[in-house]
């Protein structure tokens, strides 16, 4: 049996509702943090990702690899830019961020990334320390579950 | 077809990367705007490119506004991929220099799709390019020698002259005139006519340097504009041609046939500060004299009365 895993989700229009409705009640509410909130929402769309590269596993992986090593630098970046107070650096790298995530067809940490950019184009830096939080818990979901989604791959692909 | 990506997330490249080699294009990739804009602005860069809109350095659009201010053609195709869908980026873009405009992240199949329409578009654009040179060449060039014909020959005749004026340094001017070539159009036909004309053509390119200028000046008559050349290598040059022409009989469909050349020689050293049309008067007469001399030989015009020293070009860039 291929592993479960928690990238078969909801139709599109649902999953993108049901998201920023649990994003934006996390963010109002500082009790609960947005991290917590998205644990329910899947951190990747394998299907949609393997659609976009015509089920190339090998490509997936090279493409996780490549993630792992560029997004630490990215988060680095953002902490510099907070810690400075850099609004357009800030906007900047939110942007580079949520081009990739969108790309690896990962919803919640793209929604996180847009958030950022656009906090930092508005110049609310302050504002993008929680969201900023959020993504940094976010990223090792995402990169678990491209791992697990080639692995599940590779799997099926023994059988 | 070559084309760039230019984006500085490198998940993104390597997936294009990945959609456009196995559609066959030959990727190239940077992750900055500068670099895009040089590598398309090249003469022999690639004319198609997908760019993202914020990179560090130029971003998309600037790129787009730098390739078409700086390059006429050929025409690059360029394709803004970006996650930035408000209808002011979209057209903010378009407006810059965009052909198209694809939101990330694309579907391979819709990103293949849209190149495909940049590529029919590209392929009009050459065709119409090719037409277009081949109505310019038809417009300046002798159809049967392909050396300038003689309306063309006539306008670098008058800007050379005018250019020499301006930068005090000699022009010449030679006409060259196939000895007997009615008896050749009467003995062996006109298709070894035009052999004969097409040889004499290229002998004379052989004899000339890059930037000379040859002209088809009329049925057998070739005008020659060398620039920067003094009437002694003047002389020596037209020396060269008549030898080239004479020495080696010339091929044609009847058999190997000796042609021979008249040259009319003059130069601005000589004649200072002479209109196009006077120049060719002198070296019209200069040949006439070759004529009259027994043909296959070079006549040099010479001033009736010297120009004053004040209005000699040699005199002149001696100051």
């Amino acid at each position: 049996m291929p592993r479960a895993c928690f990238v078969q989700v909801a139709p599109q229009a649902c999953r993108h509702q049901e998201r920023r409705k649990v994003m934006s009640r996390a963010l109002q509410n500082h009790r609960s943090t947005p991290s917590e909130a998205m644990k329910r929402i899947p951190s990747l769309n394998g299907q949609e990702l393997l659609a976009r590269v015509d089920n190339d596993v090998d490509l997936v992986k090279e493409l996780t690899a490549i993630f792992c090593e560029e997004c630490p630098r990215h988060l680095a970046n953002l902490q510099t830019a907070l810690a400075e107070g850099k609004a357009a650096s800030l906007r900047q790298t939110g942007h580079t961020l949520k081009g990739m995530l969108a790309n690896l067809a990962a919803p919640v940490a793209t929604d996180l990334a847009a958030q950022i950019e656009n906090l930092g184009k508005k110049g609310q830096v302050s504002s993008a320390r929680l969201v900023f939080e959020a993504l940094k818990a976010e990223v090792p979901r995402v990169e678990k579950a491209l791992k697990d989604l080639t692995a599940g791959q590779d799997e099926n692909s023994d059988r | 077809m070559k084309i760039l990506i230019a984006d500085d997330d490198v998940v993104s490249r390597r997936m294009v990367q990945q959609v456009l080699e196995r559609a066959g294009y030959e990727v190239t990739q940077t992750s900055e705007g500068n670099a895009a804009a040089a590598e398309l602005c090249h003469p022999n860069g690639p004319r198609m490119a997908l760019l993202d809109w914020m990179m560090p350095g130029m971003d998309g659009p600037s790129v787009c506004q730098e390739v078409r201010r700086r390059r006429e053609q050929p025409y690059v195709y360029l394709l803004l991929l970006t996650t930035r869908d408000d209808k002011e980026d979209v057209v903010a873009g378009l407006e810059a220099g965009a052909d198209d405009y694809l939101k990330k992240p694309v579907h391979p199949a819709e990103l293949l799709a849209r190149l495909r329409t940049g590529r029919r578009i590209l392929r009009l654009e050459d065709k119409l390019i090719r037409a277009r040179d081949e109505m310019r060449f038809k417009a300046t060039h002798d159809s049967l020698t392909s050396l300038w014909n003689r309306d063309f020959i006539f306008g670098v005749m008058d800007r050379e002259i005018a250019r020499a004026r301006r930068q005090r340094t000699p022009v010449s001017l030679l006409i060259c005139d196939l000895d007997h070539f009615k008896s050749v159009n009467d003995n062996y036909g006109h298709l070894v006519g035009d052999e004969v004309l097409r040889e004499a053509a290229r002998r004379i390119l052989g004899c000339v340097r890059a930037y000379d200028s040859v002209g088809r000046y009329g049925g057998e008559e070739f005008l020659l504009v060398l620039t920067g050349c003094n009437a002694a290598d003047t002389r020596k040059r037209a020396e060269h041609i008549r030898m080239a022409f004479g020495q080696t009989p010339f091929p044609t469909e009847k058999g190997p046939l000796k042609v021979t050349i008249s040259i009319g020689v003059v130069c601005t050293d000589d004649f200072g500060f002479l209109g196009g049309e006077e120049l060719l008067r002198e070296a019209d007469a200069a040949l006439y004299e070759a004529k009259l001399s027994g043909r296959n030989r070079v006549g040099v015009a010479h001033p009736r009365t010297p120009p004053a020293p004040e209005r000699r070009y040699s005199a002149l860039a001696d100051r």
